[in-house]
């Protein structure tokens, strides 16, 4: 196959690239106390947060921030970000949601609803940095199950806030996490009680929309002793000409017999092809697998931004718990990713399983980077790991640092790692049996994802596979 | 360190430049931080520098604390004070102990050769930098077998290194033997291997014991060029013994192959970081990169990093890393034959260490080896 | 059916067709023979457009064009069909879902209706019944893993299913076993029918008992140096390549 082909069909349009004029409330570009005081004020909140904010603000300002990663970006002026923007109408209900936002997401596929009718699926939808619409809060309501912003949940709930907030992530982790600690908007949080199997998917779509505005999102997730819930997180974002900066925190607790399934879609806006005007995306997602026998699993399908950092990780804590990572990541045009996930075995018997596939096309540069540590006591403690990368085109680079650390003699790590190319032969194959070059390549990408594939809910891989036909193929011109 | 004084921020020379933006090592320095190295540099030492000699021709090349005093037939010695540093290394020890080692021994080996190569280091509580400098004649085979006396060392610090200059279809088969004994000197070797055009390095390292030891390479390869390099490390009681390895595919067809083994006694700590690089113009690259690591007690520490960073997509290239402790099926299989438990390790030890062991083609060295390895095991 | 002109054509830097001329009639078993290196897979590969040939010069009339300006997936859709020697393993892409992939982009061009899911696996039940495969061949991924034999019978599936007019057959006979040869020659008869035409390319005339070819073709350093009925297969066996070389 020519290169010239391949990048034809690599660099098609960014299909979710539009911006919906909105008149925001915005918080004037900087950082410092005055800004979190207003943003406080702005979203309500009461004083002992403001105070947490504050604190946190003051921890970032003597953080430096990191470059280990294999990333290069242009230094991110962060005095010149608003770190506040919300519509100006809050609505309470469907029909008061802003028409435009509401076009917003039919473009982006997600009626609203049509999702409720027929998927079935609770939404938190997160326009900007204020959540404009919680769908069946009722019916999760009756199971005693907690599903709304994290807003809402220090005005409802802050005794939960308190206890959870910050636990797994401390404020000062890292110099995303400290930052995001600061200054959050908003996010979801999720509480599900003792015995209770959350009985639908949990889902939320981000979307980043003013101009030059940060998006700081924090979710926080408490699964209770015996409890199940399965939460998927779908993000896009609109064509910009400034890079973005997103900082996330996502903090999960499972105790003992609980499981949380964390799901991630990310198609955040890339870039062109000179890397002009994609989103910065540091994220710092953990897990704490708390109680005995409890299970975590991170499945995420990283396709967009322009600056990946992002490292889902757990802390399998309890003895016998179990963590999982699943993950593929594409770069493409002049996308860099660095991601991968971290396992610490504290308790007996934990054990993790490590699933990342890489593709990298175009000038991509996709790096695997992941530890994995075995504390003296996790005897018995048993990991493994695969992590394969694909190469389209002569220009991209694919990269894998595994970090392996034992301190325990009945513990066994295992890391496996390919390096691959679509090869002719394979392409060849396929053309011959009448299959177009380009149906014929997303063929076999999707073959290489298909472990991780098969982790997603059935809406979001079909969502997934799209995805991924949008920004190695879709239709060209 | 208090033996050095180095004023470095007047110094204009490249090497220079880089020893003072890449800073002497901490503890948190990415190649050094399981070594503990910052309390290896702040103990006080009487620098010994090295100096030039006039050396015997012999069989061997000996160099006793940091000055040659025989040299093998059919190579030409001489200290060079012009060196050219290998600027692109990622080793600020590397750059430090070039600084400090205004001359470099130079060997050029004519043609096809098998010499031993012993140092011998005997001070106590100095720190004593040298380095060594071996060209190949193109087209031919050159062997070195590298042994270190370090007896009446205690407290001290051997910072060297080799730069080798493989010459186009030229290979140099490198097999170090270290065995050091805990009260022995600390050892630091930062090399860099260039190999040229189709040139090869079989590159096969026996480290065994208890105390401080850590080698950094950077190995070179242009078109064709290949290297096999292997590392056996059996660290015992509070030893801290590892490798960084780096290996660059700069042009096509370069092939690597590296296999590390490591097998931690007591409260040792094992070392692998190995990172291959294939860059952009290495196209038809074929790398393997293997680490495996056996913990034999529950407070031995294993930190292993098998890195790949790749740039192109014409290659072949995998890796894979374990560790573990050793095969209880095995273990039980051989103790229901009536072997002892301590037996029946020892056998599963040796054939772990083995598959690295028999692969030097000398049978003497193979002996050798085996004989140190099984006095680390046993001490 | 198919007119392959002066087809001179390279790998790499070696010439391996040196004006090879060849005429397949329509519905009939053509044989090519020939020994190492004679050409015979660069024959076949030149026909489907593998990237590894190179045609310097002639022509392959086919259904009125030069099919050598099309790409390999036109002449898929135009009805040639290759059994590959050696099919690649394809980790991951269902069998199934390829080849109803395949089979929706023929329906596609001839402007059919497509082929349903459901329809598609009783489609596909029923062949991998009929050719002795295991039925776990609908689940598994394309090649991955397969034995040789069941490389070679999921090649005849994809005839059978794909339905195309000009089949070529590069040494499917090769490596099978009695049960595995007769289970693929079956497929190979089921599919004539007086309108299709197989090119089929071997080493060794032990399928040639089940098929029943209409003309043998000797190949040899780049040419068809003889053109016989079966009974030149008999010459062949008693007295090789080189008896024939003399005879011209």
């Amino acid at each position: 196959m020519s290169q010239n082909n391949v990048d034809k069909i690599l660099a098609q349009d960014y299909k979710l690239g539009f911006t919906v004029d909105v008149e925001s409330d915005t918080a004037p570009p900087g950082l410092n106390d005055d800004v979190l005081r207003f943003i406080s004020l702005k979203k309500d909140e009461p004083a002992w947060m403001t105070d947490l904010r504050i604190i946190a603000l003051h921890k970032w300002e003597k953080m430096k921030e990191p470059h280990w990663a294999k990333l290069h970006y242009t230094p991110i002026d962060y005095q010149s970000i608003s770190y506040f923007s919300a519509p100006k109408k809050a609505p309470d209900s469907l029909d008061e949601v802003d028409e435009k936002i509401l076009e917003a997401y039919t473009k982006l596929g997600i009626p609203l609803e049509e999702q409720k009718m027929l998927q079935g699926i609770a939404i938190d939808a997160v326009f900007d940095s204020v959540s404009v619409k919680t769908t069946y809060s009722e019916t999760l309501k009756d199971k005693g199950i907690i599903f709304c912003s994290i807003s809402e949940a220090m005005r409802d709930y802050p005794e939960l806030v308190k206890e959870y907030m910050f636990s797994v992530v401390p404020m000062s982790d890292n110099y995303f996490a400290a930052l995001n600690s600061a200054v959050f908007t908003d996010g979801t949080f999720v509480y599900i009680p003792k015995g209770v199997r959350c009985p639908m998917e949990l889902s939320t779509y981000f979307r980043i929309n003013a101009k030059n505005t940060g998006q700081f999102e924090r979710t926080l997730i408490i699964a209770e002793e015996g409890s199940y819930v399965s939460y998927n997180e779908g993000c896009s974002a609109p064509q910009r000409d400034e890079n973005q900066l997103h900082a996330a925190v996502v903090e999960l607790i499972a105790k003992k017999d609980a499981e949380i399934k964390y799901s991630t879609i990310q198609n955040w806006y890339p870039g062109d092809e000179e890397g002009k005007g994609g989103i910065y995306n540091f994220v710092t997602k953990r897990g704490l697998c708390a109680g005995e026998n409890s299970k975590i699993s991170w499945t995420q399908v990283e396709t967009g931004s322009s600056i990946t950092w992002k490292y889902p990780s757990c802390i399998l804590k309890g003895d016998n718990s179990v963590g999982e990572f699943y993950s593929v990541a594409v770069t493409s045009r002049m996308q860099q990713a660095d991601t991968g996930t971290k396992m610490i075995h504290l308790g007996k018997n934990t054990r993790s399983t490590i699933i990342s596939k890489g593709i990298s096309a175009m000038k991509g540069q996709n790096s695997y980077r992941g530890l994995v540590k075995v504390g003296p006591n996790a005897t018995g403690a048993r990991n493994f790991s695969q992590c394969d990368s694909l190469l389209i085109g002569s220009q991209c680079g694919a990269h894998t640092f595994p970090y392996l650390e034992s301190h325990n003699a009945e513990s066994q790590i295992e890391h496996e790692a390919t390096t691959s190319k679509i090869s002719d032969e394979q392409l060849f194959y396929l053309r011959q049996r009448g299959i177009s070059e380009e149906n014929a390549v997303s063929m076999i990408v999707h073959g290489f994802c298909k472990e991780v594939f098969a982790q997603l809910p059935m809406e979001f891989a079909v969502e997934a596979k799209e995805l991924l036909n949008l920004t190695l193929e879709g239709s060209v011109g | 360190m208090q033996a050095i004084t180095l004023e470095l921020a007047d110094a204009k020379h490249p090497l220079y430049e880089r020893l003072s933006s890449l800073g002497l090592p901490a503890n948190k320095t990415e190649h050094y931080k399981h070594f503990a190295i910052k309390a290896l540099l702040e103990q006080k030492y009487t620098l010994n520098m090295p100096k030039v000699s006039t050396p015997s021709e012999g069989e061997k090349l000996v160099i006793q604390n940091g000055v040659v005093t025989e040299f093998p037939k059919g190579v030409k010695l001489s200290f060079k004070d012009d060196f050219a540093v290998d600027i692109e290394h990622y080793d600020a020890l590397y750059f430090l102990s070039h600084a400090l080692t205004p001359v470099v021994i130079y060997v050029e080996v004519l043609k096809d050769a098998v010499f031993e190569l012993e140092h011998e280091f005997t001070q106590e509580q100095t720190f004593l930098p040298y380095r060594i400098c071996i060209k190949t004649a193109a087209n031919t085979r050159v062997e070195v077998f590298e042994k270190f006396q370090t007896q009446g060392s205690e407290k001290s610090l051997l910072l060297y290194g080799v730069d080798a200059e493989v010459s186009a279809d030229s290979t140099l088969c490198w097999i170090r033997d270290e065995n050091t004994l805990d009260e022995d000197a600390a050892v630091i070797g930062t090399h860099h291997y260039d190999i040229a055009k189709q040139g090869a390095l079989e590159l096969k390292t026996f480290d065994f014991g208890s105390g401080l030891a850590l080698h950094l390479y950077k190995i070179d390869l242009s078109d064709y060029a290949w290297t096999d390099a292997s590392h056996l490390v059996l660290a015992t009681e509070k030893a801290r013994r590892g490798n960084v390895v780096f290996i660059n595919h700069n042009r096509p067809y370069a092939k690597s192959v590296q296999e590390a083994r490591t097998i931690l006694k007591d409260e040792a700590t094992g070392i692998f970081d190995g990172r291959i690089r294939v860059d952009h113009e290495a196209r038809f690259s074929n790398a393997k990169q293997n680490s495996k690591a056996v913990l034999l007690s529950e407070i031995a520490s294993m930190y292993a990093k098998p890195q790949l960073e790749i740039y192109i997509d014409e290659l072949e290239a995998s890796h894979g890393s374990t560790i573990g402790e050793l095969d209880i099926d095995a273990l039980f299989y051989l103790r229901s034959r009536g072997i002892t438990l301590d037996e029946a390790k020892k056998m599963l030890v040796l054939a772990f260490a083995d598959i690295l062991i028999d692969t030097v083609g000398n049978e003497e060295a193979v002996k050798n080896i085996h004989a140190d390895f099984e006095a680390t095991y046993y001490k | 059916m198919m007119n392959i002109k002066n087809i001179h054509a390279k790998i790499g830097e070696k010439a391996i067709l040196k004006g090879l001329n060849l005429e397949l009639e329509k519905g009939k078993i053509h044989v090519i023979m020939g020994p190492n290196g004679s050409g015979k897979s660069t024959l076949s590969k030149a026909i489907v457009g593998h990237y590894d040939v190179d045609v310097t010069e002639g022509e392959i009339l086919y259904k009125g064009q030069n099919i050598l300006e099309t790409t390999p997936e036109e002449r898929a859709l135009s009805g040639i069909f290759l059994s590959f020697q050696n099919p690649v393993e394809i980790p991951g892409v269902n069998n199934t879902y390829f080849l109803r992939t395949a089979l929706n982009e023929k329906e596609k061009n001839e402007g059919k209706k497509e082929t349903n899911a459901a329809q598609f696996l009783k489609l596909m039940r029923q062949h991998v019944e009929q050719l002795g495969m295991k039925p776990d061949m609908i689940s598994r991924a394309l090649n991955d893993g397969f034995s040789g034999g069941e490389k070679k019978r999921n090649e005849i599936l994809q005839m059978e299913i794909l339905q195309p007019d000009v089949i070529i057959l590069d040494e499917i006979d090769s490596g099978l076993d009695i049960d595995a040869l007769k289970a693929v020659s079956e497929g190979i008869n089921r599919m004539k029918n007086g309108e299709r035409t197989f090119l089929v390319i071997t080493h060794y005339s032990r399928i040639l008992d089940y098929i029943h070819p209409d003309y043998i073709h000797v190949l040899q350093d780049g040419q068809i140096i003889k053109t016989g009925g079966p009974e030149l297969v008999k010459t062949l066996e008693a007295e090789g390549y080189q008896a024939i070389k003399k005879d011209l």
